[in-house]
């Protein structure tokens, strides 16, 4: 393989894959290692059987001697509601909604299209060639086609709203900082010049080579310049999202199924958690505290 | 979003008298008939000689009653050194464990889109006032932390001496009711970070408010009750009780009193024997005619289920609840009943869940339910025509939307109740009394002021609305809010708008209801009926 721009951009698209999924699984254990909390749920919790109007468990007499019943289903309907739809902007603020709804699922769309194309290389390495009149073929033909198109769009329209409504209204513009920009403005720019590139390549066919490229480890194809800039700008976007707000997917995991919703009642199965935790040194140096005793003996009124 | 003038973040370390100065136009308007222009008090500006010594700089309000705004340079920079070892100790594993998670991730993830302002009773009520946005006081202590602790890049902010004292009395004005949590797309806490900002001051710095520490959990440990009330008060209160019973119904009832080996060991917060003894004496009342095994206890601690911690200092909650915990098993109980108390139903059922291992594991509940079992299951020979006046139903934050008990209570009026109407919202969408996170204890300086104008407005504007079709004041109203606090908080606005002399508005827990409508009483239980009929 010659030493051209295709071929740079064609190995650092392992790198910077590679340091993405390294830097999720890292923002990803950094809070799933953090130590128990004390209960601090809200309201209503969708797994509950009374979920409707926000009861809990806590509502029948003698709840410590009944089985608790949990249903999976209402807790996985709310998620969904909530990740494509962002129900709880939509029953606050339309105007907002429309904006971050656009902007989410016009992402959502691109990541599907990412997938398409991933799919259509891996058979396309199989030997079948797209577009053809092969079923698989045909379908992920049309998905790439309408996701990349559609999600860009929109993902753009939504993210100049967002924008704009940031820099229009004083209170948004006093509480943004400026990674709180560079995060929109960096997934702008990086759709905006797919955008570009998809004028070079209406079917996505230069796309669809790249990645067969990639899933083959052969050589890419030669590309526009513009697309080689958009490919780099995803690589850049790719190390960048781990260290940056971006990751607020992994956030709200953690802040709905891991507080806001956790209102499972300890019956001795958090116990060995705890009693560690208990044995740490408090380092307050309020008047009332022990400081340097243990919170176990804190909490004994030691 | 048109608005006049904006206090930013950065306002916040301006070093002038007051950040911001309400007026009483600003306010939420009031629906009829406090609707016209002179009914309701005027605001008061605080005293001059209170400026010397307590803090005023953020509204001219003071919720920290303790005379701790520094007089030199080197006090200033000595308070703003400890504030940031203590931000370091709330935002460490080893110190501060118990909250760790859900802090760190609320200051790492919040996207600023404000979705939660118009949720928050206190931001919309004081007229949207910036620095009562939820997001407000959580983007300053947000930006300490990035600059200072974290070193990540983002807005700036100065960490001067007027941020600190503002920051201190914003976290009290926050009533932790939490419903800006439940807008949030991120699962944001902002009220959860008012309260860890408070716990900073608390645990570091030892500033917080009299009622809330230095009267309330410190006197609760030593004394055995935040009241101040003793074990051998208890007892001759008992007694008192035990008379009030007799006087008003007619039954003689010896209430137990540190029964071993009863079923349940019933707490009550103990403000209800000094202000609401017929709360107690309700209880006593329906557990006896339900044939209950039950028992009070007159250990220090064991009659008073109050837990202050819950407000503002994690050592405190677990002190506290360890003690309740001791008691019940002192006295070989099944378990322990909370009485009409959110906070404290709220702090021993759910908070402490995780730091009562093994022995310690006794069962905890809310009244509610029991009491809805009792009612429903007819034990209790009741006559819901006596109760035949508008009612409405106050939810308690930390019971509703912070414990998911929501039915029991409204099953129960549904029965007893005819005239039963709902606010709206109700339930886990409730609005808060103003009263909840200590400000309804919070009695000195202006504070009650702000709370009557400010935290508690939007709630009597619903206490209005839910009673608007029956203002005529010869119909008496009543509100039910089974929780101390918000009985306190609703007793104090009620005053301040002088709404039950005028519009015959009147307030109690749900006992006080489940009595009235007993069969056999002659006369009736509630002593605004009575007036009435004299």
């Amino acid at each position: 393989m010659s030493y051209n721009i295709e071929s740079i951009i064609f190995y650092t698209s392992y790198i910077t894959f590679t340091i993405f999924i390294i830097g999720i699984i890292y923002k990803w254990s950094r809070w799933a290692s953090m130590p128990i909390h004390l209960r601090w749920e809200l309201y209503p919790v969708p797994h509950e059987k009374k979920a409707e109007y926000g009861g809990s468990y806590l509502e029948e007499v003698d709840w410590a001697k009944k089985t608790r019943e949990v249903t999976k289903i209402g807790e996985l309907k709310e998620m969904l509601e909530e990740m494509l739809f962002i129900k709880r902007i939509y029953l606050m603020n339309k105007r907002l909604w429309f904006l971050s709804w656009f902007f989410h699922f016009g992402i959502y769309l691109i990541l599907v299209w990412f997938l398409a194309l991933f799919l259509s290389a891996i058979i396309m390495s199989l030997g079948v060639q797209i577009p053809s009149s092969n079923p698989w073929a045909y379908f992920l033909y049309y998905v790439t086609l309408i996701t990349g198109g559609l999600g860009a769009i929109m993902t753009i329209i939504g993210g100049i709203g967002l924008l704009i409504r940031r820099l229009s209204d004083p209170v948004l513009r006093d509480y943004t900082t400026w990674p709180d920009y560079l995060n929109t403005v960096l997934v702008l720019i990086t759709v905006a010049t797919g955008l570009a590139a998809w004028i070079y390549d209406p079917a996505f066919d230069l796309a669809r080579k790249f990645m067969l490229s990639l899933v083959t480890f052969s050589q890419p194809p030669p590309l526009p310049t513009i697309t080689t800039v958009n490919i780099a700008l995803i690589q850049l976007l790719l190390v960048y999202i781990p260290f940056s707000k971006i990751t607020h997917f992994i956030g709200k995991y953690f802040t709905y199924h891991k507080i806001l919703w956790d209102d499972e009642p300890n019956t001795g199965q958090l116990d060995g958690r705890v009693s560690e935790l208990l044995k740490l040194p408090l380092r307050w140096s309020a008047p009332h505290i022990r400081s340097g005793e243990t919170w176990e003996k804190n909490a004994a009124g030691l | 979003m048109s608005r006049k003038e904006v206090v930013k973040i950065n306002d916040i370390s301006k070093p002038v008298k007051r950040l911001v100065q309400l007026k009483l136009e600003d306010l939420m308007p009031l629906p009829p008939p406090y609707d016209k222009s002179g009914s309701e008090p005027p605001l008061t500006t605080p005293k001059p000689e209170w400026e010397e010594t307590y803090v005023t700089e953020l509204d001219g309000y003071i919720a920290i009653d303790l005379p701790w705004k520094p007089k030199t340079k080197e006090e200033e920079e000595r308070l703003i050194q400890k504030f940031l070892e203590g931000l370091k100790k709330l935002t460490s594993r080893e110190s501060n464990w118990t909250f760790l998670q859900p802090l760190l991730l609320s200051l790492e993830y919040c996207a600023k889109c404000q979705n939660c302002a118009e949720a928050c009773p206190i931001y919309i009520a004081s007229g949207r006032k910036d620095i009562y946005r939820p997001t407000y006081r959580a983007e300053v202590l947000r930006r300490i932390y990035n600059k200072y602790i974290a070193k990540k890049p983002g807005g700036d902010i100065e960490l001067n001496i007027f941020t600190l004292m503002r920051l201190a009395e914003l976290a009290y004005r926050c009533t932790l009711c939490r419903r800006c949590v439940q807008v949030c797309p991120l699962g944001i806490d902002n009220g959860l970070i008012a309260r860890e900002i408070r716990k900073l001051f608390s645990q570091e710095l030892g500033i917080a408010p009299k009622n809330l520490h230095e009267k309330g959990t410190v006197q609760h440990l030593k004394v055995g009750s935040s009241t101040g009330m003793t074990p051998k008060a208890l007892l001759k209160m008992v007694k008192y009780i035990e008379d009030f019973i007799y006087e008003k119904t007619g039954k003689r009832i010896k209430i137990p009193v540190d029964q071993k080996g009863a079923d349940i060991l019933l707490i009550h917060n103990a403000g209800e024997f000094l202000s609401w003894p017929e709360n107690v004496a309700a209880f006593a009342i329906i557990f006896e005619e339900a044939g209950l095994s039950w028992t009070l206890s007159s250990e220090p601690l064991g009659y008073d289920v109050v837990n202050y911690g819950a407000w503002y200092d994690d050592v405190q909650l677990a002190r506290i609840a360890l003690k309740h915990i001791e008691i019940a098993r002192k006295l070989e109980v099944k378990k322990i009943v909370v009485g009409e108390c959110g906070h404290a139903t709220k702090a021993l059922v759910v908070v402490a869940d995780r730091i009562l291992t093994d022995e310690n594991r006794i069962p905890r509940e809310s009244a509610l339910p029991l009491l809805r079992d009792i009612v429903m299951s007819n034990k209790l020979n009741l006559d819901p025509s006596k109760n035949n006046f508008p009612v409405t139903l106050h939810d308690p934050c930390n019971i509703v939307r912070l414990s998911g008990i929501v039915e029991p209570q409204r099953e129960i009026l549904r029965k007893i109740a005819p005239m039963f109407r709902e606010m709206v919202p109700h339930g886990v969408y409730n609005y808060c009394c103003g009263g909840g996170s200590g400000f309804a204890i919070m009695q000195s300086l202006n504070f009650p002021e702000w709370r009557n104008k400010v935290a508690s407005r939007m709630k009597f504007k619903q206490i209005l609305e839910a009673f608007k079709d029956v203002l005529d004041p010869k119909i008496p109203k009543y509100v039910c809010a089974p929780c101390s606090n918000c009985k306190g908080a609703i007793r104090d606005v009620l005053a301040h708008y002088r709404a039950t002399e005028l519009y015959n508005i009147h307030y109690g827990g749900l006992v006080e209801l489940i009595v009235n409508a007993m069969v056999d009483l002659k006369e009736p239980y509630l002593d605004f009926l009575k007036e009435k009929k004299s």
